[in-house]
């Protein structure tokens, strides 16, 4: 009952935490900076992938699939953006293409009205290995003065808090249904702290930009 | 599945996430203290490197003067001497002495061309090595140098200066005197100027120094885009003289036409 009432609470707040990143993204609607741009559409995909359930329950599934991959697409267009490097382009490339393939089979086999919980554990490897790899390039690279304004480590940082938070959830979902009642509070807390990162790699643009220097990715 | 499995099961995935969860927040705080580490052994590793760079270039700027003095003293002690001497013993020899006119005359050209020979080495010898910076200051120097190449029928060059002179070391006001030279050379050779003005004023500790021209002034892309020897010779040691002195130099245009350098250093 209590676990009920406090799992709700958090979902709310989870689902209009959304409208953070949004509506900063939306200050910073002329920003030249591609990450930005590529930022704000997955934003908004969350946010439709989010308020879905207030419009009908019944097709909570078939968004929450296609949420998964617009969202594996995007991510990983950012994170080809953000190494600008031509092998992990290509290595990035394929894993787009499988994961499309991917999703296409689950789809033709299990069905789209069911919750495929293999797409969302396989990206959360996928990103967090990248994560991790980006992590790495920044370090060698030594090009950001101070990573804490730099709005690519803050997006860096929400992805891995997310998708580490939300690993197991996801793999124990599918091989126990009764971990479903788990599932909202625990993901609500990850998806709340992504949203209030996102919203502070798009302040800190928002920032750089208006002072005329740039802190954002090349 | 059992209650006793259920409850493992969610024991390991509370566990889990909290696992994941503190290995990725350990990662994060690694990355910003690496990378914090990493830049201040990269700043300082450059700090030394711009260190030893400085150090080479200000021997080899000492090299230069030296070399340019001892040049300067043989000039005015050696060859300067001897035309002295030879001078002396071409006064012994009277026109009037001579066999013929043709004698008489080829005697008085050739004293007229020692007269000549014997002021072109003092210049190159003054030049080298300006005695008026030791003696009387930079400012006065300066002043020396353009009365020197002011040419009232051709390119003048105006001085003007602000403010009571702070005498530097030895070694700065040299660096600040082969600046001024070398932008006067510039705008001689590059810039078609007719005039040229130099000014020097010494305000709050801080002594500015200006040199227009109203020639052709410079290609400000071409300038911005390259760096280093590629601007030409003359821009690059001014460069290096002037980051060994830590002042700063800008290169622009006058609204009117024409370029102008300044340069501002703290003199105490």
């Amino acid at each position: 009952m209590l676990l009920g009432s406090i799992s709700s609470k958090l979902y709310y707040v989870s689902v209009f935490s959304v409208l953070v990143p949004l509506t900063i993204f939306i200050i910073n609607w002329k920003s030249r900076n591609s990450l930005i741009r590529l930022l704000g559409l997955l934003v908004i995909t969350s946010a439709l992938g989010d308020f879905v359930p207030f419009i009908s329950a019944r097709i909570v599934p078939i968004s929450g699939n296609l949420y998964n991959l617009f969202q594996f697409l995007l991510l990983g267009l950012i994170f080809r953006r953000l190494f600008d490097n031509q092998a992990i382009y290509k290595v990035i490339n394929i894993l787009m293409v499988g994961y499309i393939l991917l999703c296409v089979i689950q789809f033709l086999t299990v069905g789209i009205a069911v919750r495929i919980e293999s797409l969302r554990y396989s990206s959360a490897f996928i990103f967090i290995t990248l994560s991790l790899c980006f992590y790495f390039k920044m370090i060698k690279d030594l090009e950001v003065e101070n990573l804490l304004k730099y709005p690519a480590f803050w997006f860096n940082t929400a992805i891995l808090i997310y998708f580490s938070g939300n690993l197991f959830i996801y793999i124990f979902s599918e091989m126990l249904p009764q971990t479903h009642r788990f599932y909202m509070p625990i993901n609500a807390v990850f998806n709340s702290t992504k949203n209030l990162f996102f919203a502070y790699a798009f302040w800190l643009n928002y920032k750089s930009e208006r002072v005329g220097f740039k802190l954002s990715v090349r | 599945m059992n209650d006793a499995q259920q409850s493992d099961f969610i024991l390991t995935l509370f566990i889990g996430t909290a696992g994941m969860l503190l290995l990725a927040g350990g990662i994060v705080f690694f990355v910003l203290f690496y990378q914090k580490r990493m830049l201040k052994s990269k700043i300082e590793k450059q700090e030394m490197e711009a260190n030893y760079q400085k150090k080479l270039l200000k021997a080899t700027i000492d090299s230069q003067e030296k070399e340019r003095e001892r040049i300067a003293s043989e000039l005015h002690d050696g060859v300067g001497a001897m035309l002295s001497t030879v001078k002396l013993y071409l006064n012994l020899l009277s026109p009037e002495a001579s066999a013929n006119q043709e004698d008489a005359e080829s005697l008085t050209d050739t004293k007229g061309l020692l007269d000549d020979t014997i002021e072109t080495v003092r210049g190159i010898s003054k030049e080298l090595l300006p005695k008026a910076l030791e003696m009387s200051g930079l400012t006065k120097a300066v002043e020396e140098l353009c009365d020197k190449i002011d040419n009232p029928k051709g390119l003048r060059v105006r001085f003007a200066e602000e403010g009571a002179e702070k005498r530097l070391e030895k070694e700065k006001e040299l660096l600040v005197y082969r600046i001024i030279q070398e932008l006067i050379n510039n705008a001689i050779k590059h810039s078609q100027a007719q005039k040229i003005e130099v000014k020097i004023g010494w305000q709050n500790g801080t002594l500015n120094l200006a040199v227009m021209d109203d020639g052709v002034g410079f290609d400000m892309d071409e300038v911005n885009q390259r760096s280093g020897k590629d601007r030409g010779i003359g821009l690059y040691t001014i460069e290096n003289r002037a980051s060994l002195l830590n002042a700063d130099v800008d290169f622009s245009n006058n609204q009117e036409g024409g370029a102008r350098i300044e340069l501002s250093m703290q003199v105490g």
